[in-house]
């Protein structure tokens, strides 16, 4: 329920602005780079993939419809009483869907860009064994983007995934979390009109 | 870019309202490994000999430290070595409960079957380590409600290792449980 609303105020945020201000531009793009399961003695670093597109909504706004995958590396336990053996166990993996909102440099054109990310996900996260649990999650970051050319660029990104899930079962509990710190590089193409 | 500013700042207080909404340990949270080894190894036998695995979480000092603030049980594994004293293929299996059963009958009948479907060859060993048990494990929703309540009543729950077939005969060596928690790390 709380995802919906902060969805939904979300998207209304995007629909309020003026779409007229800026002359229709899209990109599509692909990112991949390193997953880092921050204070998770379960899992350890790992990969991170992802498609996607941005829409630009003022010469300082955007929204990115975006699907990222991450996969944790396996966790590791040293077991003392059989001689400090290492066993170790499936890490798990997430599937998101959700919507960036970018804002700063974010028309894509020649040079060098600057913006902050803020964004809410459906996320799903599968561990082998273990039945599937898939929350409202949110994403934070940065990125800085260079264009090549007005229609292609590359960017670098820093961002936070906060997976939270409460434990039902369990009326003792609080709202815990998950969380994964990723830092990607990413192709984009830019269709529409050039700067110049 | 000041509209955008002002845009991109209520997005962020937002977001920002719902991080407090979900609570501040939301965001202080983390998971924790906890290893419960140096359990008693166990023999089991069709209507002579079955004993359980009692275990006391207050001994172990990784959930002691972390007790009072966890929110959920995330994951629950095993190790251990099984023989198969039968001239047959065992199938083998794990039970969970929260009371203490002497007999392979109520333990079929009151405990929780946590794992299942580990291939014993006949006269055989099989070792199964933390993350392959993730291959024979079920019932895992009902299984952490017996970790959870009994943490936070008594702190034990009970093992039983099991073979679906009858008459079985195993017995089972460097028994370890793995528990994954979520609470303030």
């Amino acid at each position: 329920m709380k995802f919906r609303i902060a969805l939904l105020i979300l998207l209304l945020s995007v629909v309020m602005i003026n779409p007229m201000a800026q002359a229709f531009r899209f990109s599509v793009g692909a990112f991949g780079g390193l997953n880092l399961p921050v204070a998770q003695e379960d899992t350890k670093s790992g990969t991170v993939m992802g498609l996607k597109a941005r829409i630009p909504v003022t010469t300082y706004l955007a929204v990115e419809p975006n699907y990222t995958y991450l996969k944790n590396g396996d966790g590791e336990a040293k077991i003392g009483s059989l001689g400090d053996i290492t066993m170790t166990r499936d890490g798990g993996k997430y599937s998101t869907f959700g919507i960036d909102v970018v804002f700063g440099s974010v028309s894509g054109y020649k040079g060098l860009n600057a913006y902050g990310i803020l964004g809410v996900a459906s996320a799903k996260f599968a561990k082998k064994g273990l039945p599937d649990l898939t929350k409202g999650s949110l994403w934070l970051g940065v990125g800085f983007e260079f264009g090549i050319t007005d229609y292609l660029s590359v960017d670098f990104r820093g961002k936070g995934l906060i997976f939270p899930y409460k434990d039902d079962d369990y009326d003792k509990g609080d709202t815990g979390s998950r969380k994964n710190g990723i830092i990607t590089v990413g192709l984009n193409y830019y269709f529409g009109i050039s700067e110049e | 870019m000041k509209k955008t500013f002002m845009i991109a700042l209520k997005i962020g207080l937002g977001i920002f309202a719902l991080l407090m909404m979900l609570g501040n340990n939301c965001i202080t949270s983390g998971n924790i490994v906890v290893v419960i080894d140096n359990l008693p190894d166990l023999v089991g036998q069709t209507n002579t000999t079955f004993d359980s695995s009692p275990v006391d979480l207050e001994n172990n000092s990784d959930w002691k430290d972390h007790r009072d603030q966890l929110n959920s049980v995330d994951d629950i594994g095993f190790a251990c070595k099984i023989t198969n004293h039968e001239s047959s293929v065992a199938t083998g299996q794990i039970w969970i409960s929260e009371k203490l059963y002497s007999s392979p009958a109520d333990v079929r009948t009151s405990a929780v079957k946590i794992l299942d479907g580990i291939a014993i060859p006949a006269g055989g060993i099989r070792s199964i380590e933390w993350k392959e048990s993730a291959d024979f494990l079920s019932n895992f929703s009902e299984a952490k409600t017996i970790v959870y309540s009994a943490s936070s009543k008594k702190e034990m729950f009970y093992l039983y290792f099991m073979v679906a077939e009858t008459p079985f005969h195993i017995d089972v060596k460097d028994i370890i449980v793995f528990l994954s928690v979520n609470g303030k790390p």
